[in-house]
């Protein structure tokens, strides 16, 4: 391809950098909160008055958090912190209970850690789950 | 799957293991595949003469009510009645399923936060 008409359809498309990543200057703290949002909404509607997240932090460690008013117009803060271990799944809920997970408990995070990989994989970075590969214009509307 | 909600997918999960577990009994094959299963999630698996014993790794913190080892005894050693081997497998099952979940968080975990390094 010739360098006028790559650069004539860099600008009508913009460029190809821009294409294959358009991420790209989002810091990770950025990224992390845009998949807090996808991650809050995989467990069904949000209460009013609620904000949710749930999120990936680091390699080993997941976190939920939610925040909503009660009745007496407090604020009321919960977070809830997944360390994923060769033996399990350590669960610390406001940085006092630990204990490892199983049966339902574990069952739910570890879809919901599935269902996070496919939306935000799909939704944000524009990749298709299984392969990793980009998504095409067909398949990125399957979601 | 993956597009039905949590509560579903779970009832799914436990009817799956309870009828693998029934199928399991009295089917040499599907008892065979099971183990070979077994060995590859698991830290340790140990075969004696009539007795298999399944070792997950050790569990540091002790709140923890997840045993770490169970044991089946091969047919025709086993002399219990059928009902009560059916539990016992749905024991090891629960055991095998429980490692094998910890394996994919961890496993999707580690691509999640890969993932997000590439951009």
């Amino acid at each position: 391809m010739s360098d006028l008409l790559k650069k004539t359809l860099s600008l009508l498309t913009g460029s190809a950098a821009d294409t294959k990543r358009p991420l790209r200057k989002l810091s990770e703290r950025e990224l992390i909160e845009l998949e807090a949002e996808i991650g809050g909404s995989l467990f069904g509607p949000i209460p009013a008055g609620h904000r949710r997240e749930f999120f990936c932090l680091d390699a080993h460690t997941w976190v939920w958090h939610e925040e909503w008013f009660n009745d007496k117009k407090q604020r009321q803060v919960t977070s809830t912190r997944y360390e994923i271990h060769n033996n399990g799944i350590l669960k610390a809920q406001d940085s006092k209970v630990y204990k490892f997970l199983e049966g339902e408990e574990l069952r739910t995070l570890v879809l919901a850690i599935r269902l996070y990989y496919e939306a935000v994989a799909r939704g944000i970075y524009k990749r298709d789950p299984h392969t990793g590969q980009p998504l095409t214009d067909s398949s990125a509307v399957t979601m | 799957m993956s597009e039905l909600p949590i509560a579903e997918q779970n009832d799914l999960k436990s009817d799956h293991i309870r009828l693998n577990a029934e199928r399991m009994i009295n089917n040499p094959a599907q008892m065979d595949a099971f183990f070979h299963n077994a060995e590859t999630q698991l830290s340790s698996v140990e075969k004696t003469a009539g007795r298999i014993d399944l070792y997950a790794p050790d569990v540091p913190y002790t709140e923890s009510t997840v045993d770490t080892q169970v044991s089946y005894v091969e047919a025709p050693a086993y002399a219990v009645e059928p009902q009560s081997r059916a539990q016992e497998l749905e024991k090891i099952y629960f055991f095998l399923d429980t490692a094998g979940l910890v394996k994919e968080a961890d496993d999707i975990t580690k691509v999640v936060n890969a993932q997000r390094h590439a951009f």
